[in-house]
Order: structure tokens, then C-alpha cells, then sequence
């Protein structure tokens, strides 16, 4: 029960600090997503299965307020979420490289979807290069991954105190 | 990381949700699909009050990291320049042990620290001229009460005016030399001849206790003498105007003229002690 409340909890707090923040910490457009990081976290720490369905549960509310191609964040969330639990089993997660590796991966795979997405349901103005590698795109990849080391070595002390207590 | 029991129902539940994220896209447009949309955003969306509170308070909470932030790096600044200061603060107290000792070492007399407060008179009855002003500054410039007060005249020469009987924070009252109550030691300048010079009220200074057989004469200059305990001996503080011809046995009187009613008073300095750095 306490830990169902929890997990509520952080859900709650990352999509406030997704929606609500990411206006403020928006640079040229672009802001870190937090809550791949939240994905990659729960896939390094709590594997693929609880990655897969937070990634699913996150995507449905942002796919929910935004104006894209419904359903387009529950598919890339999960899956980002499956894949990092599947290949956190075969790296040392507790290295900050290891760590740092796997956010550039599920950023890769993330941003990557969008564009191919996007491009697939998009009235065809814009080749597939052309969705992938745009500006805001880069930006919002390079936030995240920059955003991401930190915040994961906090969540890593976070995690590693309560376990103590 | 947590090692799953049944590996099998994991990949099962994953393609269960890929399967409903890919019909939930192609087929975003169906009514049904729509009906689902607006569902969880009715759910999940708060109510305009709600989104306006957190809206408030998101930028609210913005602002408050953005002024501690800039708080911090105003201390931070303030602490560099506070430890350069107590670094300076340590070696000029240093250098002035230093200076002390060899002061001490070659038997040089030390000069006293002294500032100077320069003061505009403020209130100067007309019917009680010679007997008090109020300045312009006060306690909080470092006057306090029997601080002695002169005026500047214009060859640069300092001569005594009154002293501080009555301090505020920002006004001091001054009683003048010529005040009825007030007397001053003084000396004849180059004659080595003490007496007391007594406020009258006026213009003039009455000399008393000048020995009767001592060499007075009109234009003498009178001084302060060392005895007196709140202006600095040799301060200058009148000519004498005339002198008392009648037969005395003991003492003889004079009258002088104030020097610092030469000028007009209207600015005068005061010499305050100078609070030593800890």
C-alpha cells in the first residue's frame, strides 16, 4: 500500500514537473524530458516490465494533452522502457558512463520514433531527414542527456538513503 | 536490479501494450478512440482553478529559486569581500603593532588618532547670542558631550569657541566660551601667566586671577593653558582690551575680545577621539 502510494507520488510529481515546468526551463523551444528519465531510471532500477508500464501509463497522459498522433508516446515510452530494462541486464548500470550510455541510447530511440512517427502520419511537406534532424529535436535530445546524469545520481543517493533507512 | 520471476508474462504484457498503443494510433480517429481520449482527459486535466493555482504557484516557485539563487551569489560576493577586508583589517593591525613597538623602541612620542567632524550651526537665538548655537550633527557623527568645538579662521588658525553640553542623534548644543557659566584656564601667550577666563554674557571675556604684579598689557594674546580639561593647550582664544587699573593686593582683571567673533560663525569643527580598529 505504501509503496503503491509512492509510486502515485513520483508519478504525479514527474508529469507536474514535465507539464508545468518545462516552460520555464524551455531553451530555443526545447526542454529536457524528464520523464524518459524517469523511464530509463525505473527500467535501470526496476527492469523492464515496471519501465514498459510506467512508460505506457506516462505516454497515455501526454499523449492525452498533446495535439500529435494519439497513442504515438504510450508505444515509444513503453518500448524505450522494455529495451532499457532488457539491455541494463547485460551493463554494470551502477557506473555513471554505463548510465550516461543508456540515456543517449533511450534518447536515441525516443526522438527517433517521434520523427519516424510523425513523418509517417505527416501531410508529406518534409522528408524523413528532414523530420529527424531538426533543430528542436537536437535540442530537446541534447537537454534530456545533459539533464539526465545528474538526475540520476540523484535518484541513485535518493534510492540508496531510503534503502537505509 | 530486480530479476523478474516469469520472464514469459513480461513479454507477454509488453506486446499486449505495444498491440494497444498501435491500434490506439491507426485508429486515433475513430470515434471510440476519441470517446477514450477525452475520458482520461477528463480525468486527468485539473479543474480551472486547480490549473490556475498550480499555474500561480509553478511561477511563484519559479521566482523564489530564481531571488535565492541571486541571494546566494550576493553572499557569496559579500564573503569574498569580507574575507579581503578582514585580510587588510589583520595586516594594518599588525602594522600598527609594528609601528607601536618601534614607537616604544626609539622613544618617539606617539601622536594621538584624532577625526574631525565639521559642523553647520543650526539654531543661534538672537537674544542669547553669546551664550549657546545648535549644530547640525549629533551622536550619530560621533559627537557626545564635553567635546570641545573651534572655528576655523582665515589664516588657518584654530581658536576655541565653546563645548558640547548636550548631544542628540542628530543636533548637538554648544555653550560658548562667553557664556555667564562657562570658564576656561587660560595663559597669556609668551608670559607665562596663568588665570581664568570667565563668559560674560557678551561680546568680551573678563580675566580673572591675573597676579597683580604680573606684565599685562592691552593686545596680549591669551591661550588656553594646560590645565584646562577640554581644549588642547596653546588653543587660541583672545586679545586682551583692557586692564583693570585699580589697586589690588592679590589679583588683577581684564577685559577681552573673543577672537572667534571676528569672523562669522557659521561652520565650526569639531575634534572628536578616533575609536581604535579591533
Amino acid at each position: 500500500m505504501k509503496k503503491t502510494f509512492y509510486l502515485i507520488f513520483v508519478f504525479i510529481l514527474i508529469s507536474i514537473l514535465q507539464f508545468f515546468f518545462g516552460n520555464y526551463l524551455s531553451l530555443w523551444g526545447g526542454y529536457p524530458n524528464f520523464i524518459l528519465i524517469a523511464i530509463v531510471y525505473l527500467g535501470i532500477t526496476r527492469g523492464r516490465l515496471d519501465a514498459a508500464i510506467a512508460g505506457f501509463l506516462f505516454g497515455i497522459v501526454w499523449d492525452v494533452f498533446s495535439t500529435d498522433v494519439f497513442g504515438m508516446r504510450m508505444l515509444l515510452f513503453s518500448t524505450t522502457g522494455y529495451f532499457i530494462g532488457v539491455l541494463s541486464k547485460t551493463i554494470d548500470t551502477d557506473q555513471p558512463y554505463s548510465q550516461t550510455i543508456i540515456m543517449v541510447f533511450a534518447s536515441i530511440i525516443y526522438f527517433l520514433g517521434i520523427s519516424v512517427i510523425l513523418f509517417l502520419f505527416s501531410d508529406g511537406r518534409e522528408t524523413l531527414l528532414q523530420a529527424i534532424f531538426n533543430w528542436k529535436n537536437f535540442i530537446c535530445f541534447f537537454a534530456t542527456v545533459i539533464v539526465a546524469i545528474p538526475a540520476l545520481l540523484f535518484l541513485k543517493i535518493i534510492n540508496r538513503y531510503l534503502k537505509e533507512r | 536490479m530486480r530479476n523478474e520471476k516469469n520472464p514469459r508474462h513480461t513479454n507477454i504484457i509488453f506486446i499486449i501494450i505495444v498491440l494497444v498503443s498501435l491500434i490506439t494510433i491507426f485508429l486515433r480517429a475513430t470515434p471510440a478512440i476519441s470517446l477514450v481520449k477525452k475520458f482520461i482527459y477528463y480525468l486527468a486535466y485539473p479543474s480551472v482553478s486547480t490549473a490556475h493555482q498550480i499555474f500561480l504557484h509553478t511561477g511563484d516557485f519559479a521566482e523564489s529559486i530564481k531571488s535565492y539563487v541571486s541571494i546566494s551569489q550576493e553572499n557569496l560576493t559579500y564573503r569574498r569581500i569580507n574575507q579581503e577586508l578582514s585580510s587588510k583589517l589583520y595586516n594594518y593591525n599588525q602594522m600598527k603593532r609594528e609601528y607601536d613597538s618601534l614607537m616604544d623602541a626609539l622613544q618617539i612620542p606617539r601622536s594621538e588618532y584624532k577625526a574631525i567632524v565639521f559642523a553647520r550651526i543650526s539654531i543661534r537665538e538672537p537674544s542669547e547670542w553669546y551664550q549657546w548655537f545648535i549644530l547640525d550633527k549629533g551622536a550619530a557623527d560621533g559627537l557626545e558631550n564635553d567635546l570641545p568645538v573651534f572655528m576655523l579662521m582665515k589664516n588657518g588658525v584654530m581658536c576655541a569657541v565653546g563645548s558640547i553640553v548636550e548631544t542628540y542623534e542628530h543636533s548637538a548644543k554648544v555653550v560658548l566660551i562667553t557664556n555667564l557659566f562657562s570658564a576656561v584656564p587660560v595663559r597669556i601667550r609668551g608670559k607665562n601667566i596663568n588665570s581664568l577666563a570667565e563668559g560674560m554674557n557678551s561680546i568680551g571675556l573678563k580675566i580673572t586671577y591675573i597676579p597683580f604684579n604680573a606684565d599685562v598689557a592691552v593686545g596680549d594674546v591669551i591661550e588656553v593653558s594646560p590645565l584646562s580639561a577640554i581644549f588642547p593647550p596653546g588653543t587660541l582664544v583672545g586679545v586682551i582690551k583692557s586692564v583693570s587699573t585699580a589697586p589690588s593686593t592679590d589679583f588683577k582683571t581684564a577685559l577681552a575680545d573673543v577672537v572667534f567673533d571676528k569672523n562669522i560663525v557659521n561652520q565650526v569643527i569639531v575634534i572628536v577621539g578616533q575609536k581604535e580598529l579591533l
